[in-house]
């Protein structure tokens, strides 16, 4: 008996020292268990745009910090904040099917309810959408979700990146899924459909979207600024960003 | 024999108790550093007296000792690149990398003048990891930043990377380099980052 106390007593001394051991980290171990965090980022994707992508940030860049900045610091200072809150809680609640539809099809059923009970409230009591009486009284969560997170749910890969003009970052899956979000966007036209709800004409559409995007950002002048301040080059900053959050809202 | 097993095991969970009790004033010296520093950044923040440039200096000073800049310098760039590094030119990247770092998070604090700052608890994520979130309190938005600590060789515990609403700090810093590199020499990416008198 006393020999297998001696035993256990070896043994688990043993095993808090090498503990103890592992703490103290030898160089090489040390720095691959970090790697294991980082690896796949260090390798460039597949990148087949990369010239057109580049022209496009700088274009994007160029056309914020020049032409769209000056304009919104200008519409933040006129509008009060509950006047831009409130039109982005309109243009949000009418893409109610957007997010429903996609929900469902991840089967994500208590979303949906959710998002459902928002629509009903919101474009009712919420005076047809401008304001979010769901959240403030009843913790009711918009829950954002698009056909590019819908195929990223099951599997589907993002393909190489593609930055659009004005609305930024994308990928081949996110650009592509666009397509199938706009049949049941309200805001988007389409000639020959029965249904175009509220625009009369595609460029009636990219402009209410443009806008909706803009006062939506508006706002965020200041980060904007400050990110792209210390980049040391913008094109692999926004993309990086842009994949860290998609993989983010797809696994959400 | 039964004694000196009983003895035995209230030995052992003695032990057991007091390297988790170590743990656990870890945890909340960190917590309480991180309460501190962000009480203090907040002051410094909200004093309309101090210039920017004083405010800059001051939370520089603050910050001072929480970040392991040799470590996320050697992370930025991937082991490959840093292995063949020469001793000079490692150096040279840790110092310029921790100029940018620095003047890259003191903006950043700057955005915080007008938002209530919540320090969390910190939670033990594996043996010699913790995180630390901080909840920034927008006026229509919260952002959550997450400061992931290491334990070092010293035992102190320092910051390795940041997340900022979930988006790694570090790797979008890998992503940049990884564009500069090319696969190539690390002087390319020291030249560029080497801070300009402007």
């Amino acid at each position: 008996m006393k020999k297998i106390l001696l035993l256990l007593l070896i043994f688990t001394n043993l095993t808090l020292f090498s503990a103890e051991i592992d703490n103290e980290f030898l160089d090489d171990d040390f720095a691959s268990e970090f790697e294991d965090e980082f690896e796949d980022e260090v390798k460039i994707d597949l990148d087949p745009l990369s010239g057109y992508n580049r022209v496009m940030t700088g274009f994007n860049h160029s056309l914020f910090t020049y032409a769209v900045f000056p304009v919104a610091k200008i519409y933040v200072y006129i509008v009060p904040e509950v006047v831009t809150d409130s039109v982005d809680n309109f243009f949000e609640n009418l893409k109610y099917p957007v997010r429903l539809a996609n929900n469902l099809l991840q089967l994500k059923f208590t979303n949906s309810l959710e998002e459902t009970g928002r629509f009903l409230l919101n474009s009712t009591v919420g005076i047809v959408g401008f304001f979010d009486p769901a959240e403030a009284w009843f913790d009711l969560k918009q829950h954002d979700e698009d056909f590019g997170q819908t195929l990223g749910h099951y599997g589907v890969g993002g393909g190489f990146h593609i930055v659009l003009p004005f609305f930024g970052p994308s990928n081949l899956r996110d650009t592509a899924s666009l397509f199938v979000d706009w049949q049941i966007d309200p805001f988007f036209y389409q000639a020959g459909r029965s249904y175009n709800v509220l625009t009369n004409s595609v460029w009636e559409s990219i402009a209410l979207k443009s806008f909706e995007y803009f006062n939506k950002h508006s706002g965020n002048i200041e980060e904007y600024e400050v990110l792209t301040k210390d980049a040391v080059d913008l094109y692999p900053l926004f993309k990086n960003i842009y994949e860290q959050k998609r993989e983010k809202e797809i696994a959400q | 024999m039964k004694k000196l097993i009983q003895k035995y095991l209230t030995l052992l969970s003695l032990v057991m108790l007091m390297s988790t009790a170590a743990f656990a004033s870890d945890i909340s010296l960190i917590t309480n550093t991180m309460h501190e520093k962000v009480n203090s950044i907040m002051v410094i923040l909200k004093n309309d007296k101090l210039l920017e440039c004083e405010k800059d200096t001051q939370i520089g000073k603050i910050s001072e000792g929480l970040f392991d800049y040799s470590l996320m310098s050697r992370l930025s760039v991937g082991k490959k690149v840093w292995k063949s590094a020469t001793p000079e030119q490692k150096k040279e990247f840790i110092e310029f990398f921790q100029i940018r770092m620095k003047k890259s998070y003191i903006d950043k604090t700057h955005l915080l003048s007008d938002e209530k700052v919540i320090v969390n608890d910190a939670v033990q994520v594996k043996a010699n990891r913790i995180h630390l979130s901080v909840l920034i309190e927008g006026k229509d938005k919260d952002t959550n930043i997450t400061y992931k600590y290491y334990r070092a060789k010293n035992k102190k515990w320092l910051i390795y990377d940041v997340d900022i609403a979930g988006i790694s700090i570090l790797k979008t810093y890998r992503a940049q380099f990884a564009e500069v590199l090319d696969g190539g020499d690390i002087q390319k990416l020291i030249n560029q980052l080497k801070p300009t008198l402007s």
